[in-house]
């Protein structure tokens, strides 16, 4: 019997403890990349491998000096870089051959910049992002790259890597960088991507690479009102071309195709099927881009795009062929519990494998560790398997919430906690007495005396909160919080203890 | 990712069953006695008087702790019925 109590009264502590530590995790959002704008301190850059083989691509960045002067919206490089096998852009040269527009995207890098630009004015240090088959002459060691892990760029992290006479070296994370998931090149050495922890890698562009989807809308997360416009994006490789390829974009509601009411569920509705290219096989290669734009209701939603190579006019598919067959999952006007349910699911089961939707990309990244023929790390695959990362912790709260704590009956004690909890002020009523006072001549008047708790309560405060001690000149909420703060946190610690030990109750069995 | 499909799932399951009651957005009106309008002017008030002595908000959300974990305990034991130790 006392066993079993412990049991509750511990499972109770440790309730508790979970719904404290649930916001003790972070996680940062690469749209905060979406757009720059110049705050003095410098850009992001954010370099990656566009295709996993030789091509690469960066979202530009420099931490300049002062004599660069970008505009707002623009991104600059460093002046007087020397600079191998790359075009870059020189601001100093005047606006517009000197600027790459925000976050422009530069193809196939060769070189972006570093070096020691102290003696023009400009750090010593350059903060660029660098990579490329330099050549023989070249010799740079100190490359620095940086990531922010929020749009205002106050919290940035530098990752130093090395790239001398060729060599094949590429960063060292720093503690807040964490290795962003992919193939990476072989021929360059690349061993990792690094990015602020918990994002996605950057978009592979599309004009390279293999014959795939590159990307469709609305993206996988997105909210949304109707109409919606649903875009999907192909890309046939100069290798493929010949060789039929359909593409078809089909949207799912989730909100019904759940639980018991699967079979009142509407049908699919495919959005785009067709040939690419419209005759049997693509004559040409490059990118093919989809469009349509349809009303839909309010409620969750999965958008599936596939692409297959046909074989026989169509008959067949080849399964040995290039192929896509992702999903993004998103929302319409508002949201369903069911649908936002179902959505986790989905992630869940196909997160892994990174068909599904990037909101599962921190489980996705752990579980790159599971790879035995990869980075095996035992710990990040365990991890990735059992531990809900932050985002997903935040759903299922989320979800209880909207689903099951504001219900009848737990709706009752959830709408008493947010009462409980809410700091908004209300003033205190103020009193009004009339007050008999008496005259030489015997004759009663009254006066009306207003009482303001409020004032009362405010001048108290300040006789309590504005005498400072005269030798620290601490005020006494400076010196008596720790220790009030304190006290209190002992006693409830010592209450909850007890109760959990059941050390004040007499036993009798 | 499996602790999250179960708990999804579980959740799914709960929350459908609770889909079917009506949702709180205040507290119920008893005799005429809105008790939702009377506590929200209530812990208005108290949060001017702890706008001006600090100690006793912290007491207060002292208080708030302990009521959080006698409500965690009170819900283990309306699931674990009368299972639950302690039940008579």
């Amino acid at each position: 019997m006392k066993l079993t109590r412990f049991k509750v009264n511990s499972l109770a502590l440790l309730a508790l403890c979970v719904l404290f530590a649930g916001h003790a995790y972070a996680s940062y959002d690469l749209s905060s990349f979406a757009s720059s704008t110049y705050d003095g301190n410098g850009y992001n850059a954010i370099i990656y491998n566009s295709d996993g083989v030789s091509n690469f691509t960066a979202y530009l960045f420099v931490r300049n000096g002062d004599t660069l002067t970008p505009t707002v919206d623009s991104v600059c490089l460093p002046n007087n870089i020397n600079n191998v096998g790359f075009t870059y852009a020189n601001c100093s040269s005047g606006t517009g051959a000197g600027q790459l527009n925000d976050w422009e995207k530069v193809s196939d890098l060769g070189y972006i910049g570093s070096g020691d630009d102290s003696g023009n004015g400009n750090p010593a240090v350059h903060y660029g992002a660098a990579y490329g088959p330099a050549t023989a002459s070249s010799n740079y060691t100190d490359h620095r790259w940086y990531t922010c892990t929020d749009a205002t760029y106050t919290n940035c992290s530098a990752a130093t890597g090395f790239l001398a006479n060729n060599a094949n070296a590429w960063g060292v994370a720093t503690a807040d960088l964490c290795t962003f998931p992919g193939p990476f090149s072989a021929p360059y050495g690349i061993a990792d991507f690094y990015g602020p922890c918990g994002t996605a890698p950057p978009p592979v562009k599309c004009s390279s690479g293999d014959t795939r989807i590159c990307d469709f809308t609305p993206e996988d997360g997105a909210t949304t009102t109707s109409p919606v416009t649903f875009t999907l994006k192909a890309y046939i490789s100069p290798n493929d071309v010949g060789n039929g390829y359909d593409v078809k974009l089909t949207l799912h509601n989730i909100d019904q195709n759940v639980l018991l009411l699967g079979a009142l569920s509407p049908s699919d509705i495919f959005l785009i099927g067709t040939r690419i290219g419209g005759g049997q096989s693509t004559t040409t290669g490059g990118v093919f881009n989809f469009s349509t734009t349809t009303f839909i209701g309010d409620g969750n939603y999965r958008l599936n795009a596939v692409m297959e190579q046909d074989l026989l006019d169509g008959f067949l598919k080849n399964p040995f062929g290039p192929s896509s067959n992702q999903s993004h999952q998103f929302v319409v006007g508002q949201p369903t519990f069911i649908g936002n349910i179902s959505q986790n699911l989905f992630n869940d089961i196909f997160g892994a494998n990174g068909s599904a939707s990037s909101s599962a990309t921190s489980t996705t990244a752990l579980l790159a560790g599971c790879n035995l023929l990869g980075n095996f790390n035992i710990v990040n695959c365990m991890s990735g398997l059992f531990v809900p990362d932050a985002a997903q912790t935040q759903d299922l709260i989320d979800n209880f919430k909207q689903g099951v704590a504001t219900h009848v009956p737990w709706g009752y004690v959830t709408r008493l906690y947010a009462i409980m909890t809410s700091t908004t002020t209300t003033a205190l009523p103020t009193f009004t007495a009339s007050v008999p006072v008496s005259r030489g001549d015997q004759t009663l008047q009254y006066t009306t005396l207003t009482f303001d708790p409020g004032e009362m309560l405010a001048a108290g405060a300040e006789d309590l909160n504005s005498v400072q001690d005269p030798i620290n000149h601490q005020t006494a909420h400076d010196v008596f919080y720790p220790m009030v703060a304190g006290s209190v946190a002992l006693m409830v610690i010592l209450t909850i203890a007890a109760d959990v030990m059941g050390s004040h109750r007499h036993h009798t069995e | 990712m499996i602790l999250d499909f179960i708990l999804n799932f579980v959740l799914l399951i709960v929350g459908a069953i609770f889909s079917f009651l009506p949702i709180v957005s205040t507290l119920p009106t008893i005799g005429g006695f809105d008790i939702d309008s009377q506590m929200v002017l209530g812990m208005g008030y108290l949060n001017s008087f702890f706008t001006a002595f600090w100690p006793v908000a912290v007491m207060f959300q002292g208080f708030l702790v302990i009521m959080l974990y006698y409500a965690l305990k009170m819900l283990l034991r309306f699931f674990l019925g009368h299972r639950a130790p302690g039940h008579t």
